[in-house]
């Protein structure tokens, strides 16, 4: 018995300690709870100077120049400077935009070209200071575009390499504040490409030399973790999948920030993001269904929506290179079937707009070229002259964790089946979705693209020349190849006019893919955030912003 | 010393439980279709530098030479990288690791707490009123997925009535933690004697415990009662009664005791199910903790993310068992260890 009573004791004894872990949500949760729902501590001490941003997904690391997702290139911008940048202006709707066809310096005070187009001379600002204290020097742009490219991998990389920047020995440092870039053709892109939000940063070269180990030449492991900036804002404390804190640059060469101090919290559940938004304990909120966008968010009190013309398309598209689809008048055929205006309905609440063509809205020598419209009759001729007026079989990739693009893919499904076209729908997860892509295996898929610089030849060259690294669809004309060669060097506007307007014409008439709609990017802040600038990137400029 | 055999059995019999654990989770991830390569590098890449890095990750050597290094860095210590952070994976989940068992075990806790008092009440008065009630939130509990329930907790606690901060994080915003000892906030905020992060982190804490805790509450109250029913109707506790002893002794001591022991038992399934929860609930209410860590390292298909988080899970499943195990042998006289 005496046993016995020992281990009930025992057994009542460990209850008891779980009982006793279970007081400290009684014993706690009463005191905290009462006011703790109202908007938290700091930004109640000083509210108009911090601004609290709500986004779905961390970022997978700080370095610049391999930063290659919307993310993690929106939080990066803010802590670097570029050579050059865009002028703003205010547009007809009184709203803010970069103006994409007007640089001026950023870094960069001012820059010279030479005759031949092939040197390009920029005089640094005095009295810069990286976030560390030590000075802008050319040996910090030197080293910012060499590492790059001594990487040989990356997102900078790759655009230097477009610019016509493809070695070390082309980036000169000529005195402390006058660096070079000799270039071995003319190239057009090269301002657009050094103006890049995220991926053109200048970096803070000591710090970042200082970090380099001789497994990692290139500081690779310090710039996950960190920033080496001249930005308007300076990384505080980042913990991964929660938050980043931003404080205001006190020294930052355009004056310091309204906004004193920047966080973004991780809030993965857009419900959430939405009842924080609508509750005034966040300031900002990124990917918001289009749903809640026009629905319960529509005329919130206290919320403010702007949607803006991205330049980004979504397609459908078809592997141009196999039956049927080889056949122009399938592609056609396809196009003629979308009635455009319920999709956009559907998919995106209306918002967006009907593509006109390869090139998307707010690039500029952008040609409307889609000759389609909702043609049901047109279609089916098409088909039958085609020799398809029984149909066939179409298997439809999309990616998982997209409810858009599924909403997508079952509406086209629906629309098709009227042509006796029989669409399977595939979806697959995002990453077999980027190695098929990649390895340019699937037959018929959506897809969206977003020209990080707002220029056609951006545009050409990425998605419809030739081989490109992301025409998916396989489309090869040798004349939009030749074409978008030529208009990158050329150096007469008119002729460049010419050379992308006549390539945007040929893109319409051979119709590779089916632009199905531009969807607007949709800015959703509380009313009293103000100063907010369109960037064709679409990512937020911190330092522009200030709270009524 | 039979006793000590037996623990230092299960010990070893702990390694190729885990080595297969190791194996079976290693070879998964890498049956799903898709390569991490492609995602890292990004849609510019060209096919050079997607090479590059598929050696770089080791992609491109037979899956048993992978395994191979993988298991050797394991044994040293080193659980790998995971891209999708930036950080080694050990950091990763020694950061987040500690929040998900603090969630997992107020949740437990919440459970036992209300479903074992609610299970035997409900046995010793059957058809009553309060059974009825029992029946009825067990069913609801079970049934409501938590994904809902932690969003109408939200929706009202927070958002209607303003009571519940708002589901960003453990803390406030730029509250500082306390200083890392267990990387429990909770228990760091006791140790470092900090009563103002401590009702911080508590008042975060209690809408996902609770939101974990719902269908754990069901099954656990089902359970308790049929069981405290069962030892009820058995012959020694009718015995104990005809023979005069009171009731109320004979109920909540003799019989309680009993009915408890299959509880016991399903204490370390159920750490494994409020393990596997945290990764919706940590979604739902913006924490980050091992669940959310999870969630990101298969959607961004960070193998070495992955692996680490299985692994970890594994050895905490086996840990708890093997304590509960023990913890058997000592409370229940008819087990011994031979």
């Amino acid at each position: 018995m005496e046993r016995r009573m020992g281990r009930g004791s025992l057994i009542f004894g460990w209850l008891g300690l779980i009982l006793a872990g279970a007081m400290i949500l009684p014993l706690a949760a009463p005191v905290a709870l009462p006011g703790a729902g109202a908007a938290p501590a700091l930004a109640a001490e000083e509210p108009r100077e911090t601004l609290i941003v709500a986004v779905a997904g961390d970022l997978e690391g700080w370095d610049p120049a391999t930063s290659t997702y919307f993310t993690a290139n929106d939080m990066i911008q803010t802590l670097y400077d570029r050579l050059v940048e865009y002028e703003v202006y205010q547009g007809e709707d009184g709203r803010m935009y970069a103006d994409v066809t007007k640089f001026k310096g950023m870094l960069a005070e001012s820059w010279t070209t030479s005759d031949d187009g092939l040197t390009w001379t920029f005089n640094l600002r005095k009295g810069v200071k990286f976030s560390s204290g030590n000075p802008l020097t050319a040996a910090d742009v030197e080293y910012s575009f060499d590492r790059a490219i001594k990487m040989g991998k990356g997102i900078f990389n790759t655009m230097l390499g477009f610019a016509g920047i493809k070695d070390v020995a082309q980036t000169v440092v000529v005195d402390d504040l006058t660096f070079q870039v000799n270039l071995a053709e003319p190239n057009n892109l090269i301002l657009h490409i050094l103006a890049l939000g995220p991926n053109a940063p200048v970096i803070d070269s000591k710090v970042v030399e200082s970090n380099v180990t001789e497994d990692d030449p290139f500081a690779e492991k310090y710039l996950r973790n960190h920033a080496a900036g001249s930005g308007p804002y300076i990384l505080e404390s980042y913990e991964p999948g929660n938050q980043v804190v931003y404080v205001a640059n006190p020294d930052y060469w355009k004056g310091a920030p309204k906004i004193k101090k920047v966080i973004y919290k991780t809030v993965p559940s857009a419900q959430d993001r939405i009842m924080l938004l609508l509750s005034g304990a966040i300031d900002m909120a990124y990917d918001l269904p289009g749903q809640d966008l026009t629905g319960t968010l529509k005329d919130a009190a206290g919320v403010s929506i702007t949607s803006y013309a991205a330049p980004s398309t979504t397609v459908f598209f078809t592997k141009n290179t196999e039956a049927p689809y080889n056949d122009v008048r399938v592609r056609k055929a396809l196009c003629y079937a979308v009635p455009y205006d319920a999709l956009i309905e559907k998919v995106l609440y209306g918002l967006g707009t009907p593509a006109v063509g390869p090139v998307a809205n707010g690039v500029a020598y952008q040609k409307a070229v889609n000759e389609c419209t909702y043609d049901p009759e047109k279609a089916k001729q098409l088909l039958a002259e085609a020799g398809l007026a029984d149909g066939f079989e179409m298997t439809l990739t999309y990616r998982e964790g997209r409810p858009e693009e599924e909403t997508t893919a079952v509406f086209l499904q629906a629309e098709l089946a009227k042509y006796n076209i029989t669409v399977t729908l595939e979806k697959i997860q995002t990453a077999a979705w980027a190695e098929r892509r990649s390895a340019k295996t699937i037959t018929a898929g959506l897809d969206g693209y977003t020209p990080y610089a707002p220029d056609p030849t951006y545009v050409l060259n990425f998605w419809y020349v030739t081989d490109a690294s992301l025409n998916t669809w396989q489309y090869s004309n040798p004349r939009v190849d030749e074409l978008t060669k030529m208009a990158v060097v050329e150096s007469d506007a008119a002729k460049f006019k010419a050379y992308v307007e006549e390539a945007q014409d040929i893109i319409g008439a051979d119709q590779p893919v089916v632009w199905l709609f531009n969807p607007y990017w949709n800015v959703v802040t509380r009313d009293n955030v103000k100063g907010y600038v369109f960037y064709p990137d679409r990512c937020t400029r911190h330092d522009t912003l200030y709270k009524e | 010393m039979r006793f000590l055999l037996y623990v230092v059995r299960r010990l070893l019999l702990v390694i190729p439980t885990l080595l297969g654990v190791s194996i079976v989770c290693f070879s998964l991830v890498r049956v799903l279709p898709g390569n991490p390569a492609y995602f890292i590098v990004g849609p510019y890449a060209t096919q050079e530098e997607i090479a590059q890095v598929i050696t770089q990750l080791g992609l491109d050597r037979p899956l048993y030479d992978q395994y191979l290094i993988y298991i050797g860095n394991v044994l040293r210590g080193d659980l790998g990288y995971a891209w999708h952070t930036s950080q080694p994976v050990l950091s990763d989940l020694a950061q987040r690791f500690p929040l998900s068992i603090e969630l997992s075990t107020i949740g437990l806790a919440i459970t036992l707490v209300v479903a074992i008092p609610l299970g035997v009440i409900s046995a010793v008065h059957r058809g009553s009123w309060i059974d009825n009630i029992a029946r009825v939130v067990a069913v609801t509990g079970v049934s409501m997925p938590m994904f809902f329930s932690g969003l109408m907790l939200i929706y009202f606690f927070f958002f209607r009535f303003g009571w519940a901060p708002a589901p960003m994080g453990v803390l406030d915003m730029l509250m500082d933690p306390p200083p890392r000892v267990t990387g429990m906030i909770l228990l760091d905020s006791l140790i470092a004697g900090n009563l103002t992060t401590f009702r911080s982190a508590a008042s975060h804490l209690v809408l996902p415990a609770i939101t974990l805790a719902l269908p754990m509450i069901g099954s656990i109250t089902r359970m308790t009662r049929s069981s405290m029913a069962e030892v009820l109707h058995s012959d020694y506790v009718r015995t104990a009664i005809a023979f005069g002893l009171p009731r109320r002794t004979v109920i909540y001591r003799d019989a309680l005791q009993n009915a408890l022991l299959p509880v016991v038992t399903m204490i370390g399934v159920l750490y494994g199910f409020a393990l596997g929860g945290t990764v919706l609930v940590e979604m739902i209410f913006g924490l980050t903790g091992m669940g959310s860590y999870s969630y990101g390292s298969i959607m961004n298909m960070d193998y070495a993310g992955v692996q680490g988080t299985v692994l970890l899970v594994a050895v905490i499943f086996v840990v708890i068992n093997l304590a509960i195990d023990v913890l058997y042998a000592l409370i229940d006289p008819r087990i011994s260890y031979g």
